[in-house]
């Protein structure tokens, strides 16, 4: 039976005009907010922030500068690299004859100034066998934990971070500043939380994740080198409940206890409700300003090791405000934190709009439908070929002829 | 590093009439009307359209150059732009090589995908040009304007030749039995050679 599109379309005009009631309401809290933010004094919000306050159930992002404050860009050196990694997979699908997934890792290299040049390339890798699981033997038994849905999207993620290395080793001149470009962020958010065990969390961050961004910051100890994500359309909320946390008139305990993680019932800080911090950033920055840097409280990156907590920095590039996030070394150090807000700057005007390496880096990754389906029809050949059964599940056979 | 042995590119689709080449280096191709020779057993092609176009048809090209000075600036300013484009030659087959000689004709098999396409040699394609059977071949192909690649071809196949006026004057007779009831078409032709 085809979607009901009467039914639907009623719902959906029900939910618009609602958003429409609100609209005004959010217009002025937006303008509230806003001023507040030019108003937060530097040392008010660090007391705040590090006070016996600082405890809420929500998270914040720590600012170590005014919350309304701007900057910006330097001018581009005369030559200079971009690069990036980005990834696409195929995930384990139960319904094929036999078990494996594929992550394809695309990456660019583009050099700028008096010898421009580009280099693209890509790489799929087969996991299959004892590859799809993550195992641990312990004296209390063997766990074994199989690689595929979010865990695989994270397993992927740590790949494209591994990849920068031996691409800025082989591809990137040494003597020209170079920016190593991320889609998306640095924060494993998926593993916040305690929703994966814990083999999963060392095999990803400990195993994974730290030992690829050492391998970073130990060539940027030789190099000029800067590490970034970029993060487009950001639906984040840290600079916003940093604002929150500011405007609370509350202690700790009451507004654990009153107030909502996303939002709050009390005035002042229920301005700041539902608002984004990239709306907050349209108002304060100007085409091509960077706002100032923060870090995140996230309990995660507490994991990724030292030097490696994730600070970031919203990026009004003239199309969007995004969100910059990078290693702590990176931002602690004057010259790359610049060298990242000029060259994302200078990328999103090549790209119109958008990080060009990001972008070339991605048409390199992707995986689109007719190459999913011809690497089921490359499995089903080869198992074919050696005799064995490729007969999928019947829901799957199902799907793929819908009869009558 | 260069293409090896001054290849221009490689044969990406080829039936028995025609095949397309793929330059190796964007913009480095022969010009219209350039003799090619494409894989081993040869056959001879002749370039009958140059274009350069985006490597994924699925990803429009589009302009860049609103603040660029030059062309140059906008490919300096895009350096994946080398990667993304590509040269590409539409060409007509020939000849072939039959007993160790060229002749004008189609040969018994079209060239095999990714064969290598080289320039043509001058005394292979003054062979071929020479021949009443390539005039015959092209006046009667399904080419959109036969008479502006017959002129390149002549053309550039009068400069390379010892003796170009030779030539010239071997593939005018030859145009001239063939066009013998079109005499407007004709003279368009030869003035144009002259």
């Amino acid at each position: 039976m085809s979607l009901n599109l009467g039914k639907t379309a009623q719902q959906i005009e029900g939910f618009a005009h609602s958003l429409k009631g609100a609209q005004n309401d959010r217009s002025r809290r937006l303008s509230e907010a806003v001023d507040a933010m030019r108003r937060a004094a530097p040392e008010e919000v660090r007391a705040k922030q590090s006070g016996p306050a600082a405890q809420r159930r929500f998270l914040y992002a720590v600012a170590g500068e005014g919350l309304g404050a701007s900057h910006p860009p330097k001018s581009a050196p005369g030559n200079f690299c971009v690069l990036s990694v980005d990834g696409s997979h195929i995930d384990v699908d139960r319904h094929m004859p036999a078990a494996c997934a594929l992550v394809n890792i695309g990456g660019c290299v583009l050099r700028y100034g008096d010898d421009p040049d580009a280099y693209l390339y890509n790489e799929p890798s087969l996991y299959s066998d004892d590859r799809l699981y993550l195992t641990e033997q312990t004296p209390e038994g063997a766990t074994e934990i199989p690689i595929e849905g979010a865990i695989l999207g994270l397993m992927r993620t740590v790949e494209e971070v591994k990849a920068l290395a031996p691409l800025i080793r082989d591809k990137a001149p040494a003597d020209a500043p170079t920016l190593a470009l991320l889609d998306g962020s640095l924060i494993l958010w998926a593993l916040a939380g305690q929703g994966y065990p814990e083999l999963v969390r060392t095999e990803i961050i400990q195993r994974g994740l730290t030992p690829a961004l050492d391998a970073l910051r130990e060539m940027s100890r030789r190099r000029v080198l800067a590490l970034a994500a970029y993060v487009s359309l950001p639906r984040s909320r840290e600079a916003a409940n940093a604002l929150r946390l500011h405007l609370c008139e509350f202690d700790s305990a009451e507004c654990k206890r009153v107030c909502r993680p996303r939002r709050s019932p009390h005035s002042p800080c229920s301005m700041v409700n539902h608002l984004l911090d990239r709306e907050l950033f349209e108002e304060l920055l100007a085409p091509g300003q960077r706002s100032c840097l923060f870090s995140t409280n996230s309990s995660i990156v507490d994991e990724y090791g030292r030097g490696h907590r994730i600070c970031f920095y919203y990026l009004h590039t003239g199309e969007e405000v995004a969100r910059v996030e990078m290693p702590e070394w990176v931002a602690l150090d004057k010259a790359l934190l610049s060298l990242t807000h000029t060259l994302i700057l200078d990328q999103t005007r090549r790209g119109m709009g958008y990080p060009v390496a990001i972008s070339e880096a991605h048409e390199q990754a992707v995986i689109g439908g007719g190459d999913r389906r011809t690497f089921r029809e490359l499995v089903d050949r080869s198992l074919v070929r050696r005799g064995m059964s490729i007969s999928g599940s019947e829901k799957s056979r199902s799907k793929r002829m819908a009869w009558v | 590093m260069g293409p090896a042995q001054g290849r221009i590119g490689e044969v990406v689709e080829a039936s028995s009439r025609r095949c397309a080449v793929q330059c190796y280096r964007l913009y480095e191709s022969p010009p219209l009307g350039a003799l090619a020779r494409v894989g081993d057993p040869p056959v001879y092609a002749l370039i009958t359209e140059v274009s350069t176009e985006a490597l994924d048809p699925g990803r429009p090209v589009i302009a860049r150059g609103e603040d660029a000075a030059t062309v140059e600036e906008v490919y300096r300013s895009n350096p994946q732009l080398d990667k993304l484009l590509c040269t590409r030659l539409r060409c007509l087959i020939v000849g072939h090589l039959r007993d160790g000689a060229p002749v004008a004709g189609l040969p018994p098999l079209p060239p095999k995908i990714h064969s290598f396409a080289h320039p043509c040699p001058a005394d292979e394609a003054e062979a071929l040009v020479s021949s009443p059977d390539f005039a015959r071949l092209l006046l009667n192909s399904d080419l959109p304007s036969p008479d502006e690649v017959i002129v390149a071809c002549l053309r550039l196949a009068g400069r390379q030749a010892a003796d170009g006026q030779g030539l010239l004057h071997r593939a005018g007779n030859a145009l001239a039995r063939e066009l013998s009831d079109q005499v407007p078409r004709l003279n368009a032709i030869l003035r144009r050679l002259t």
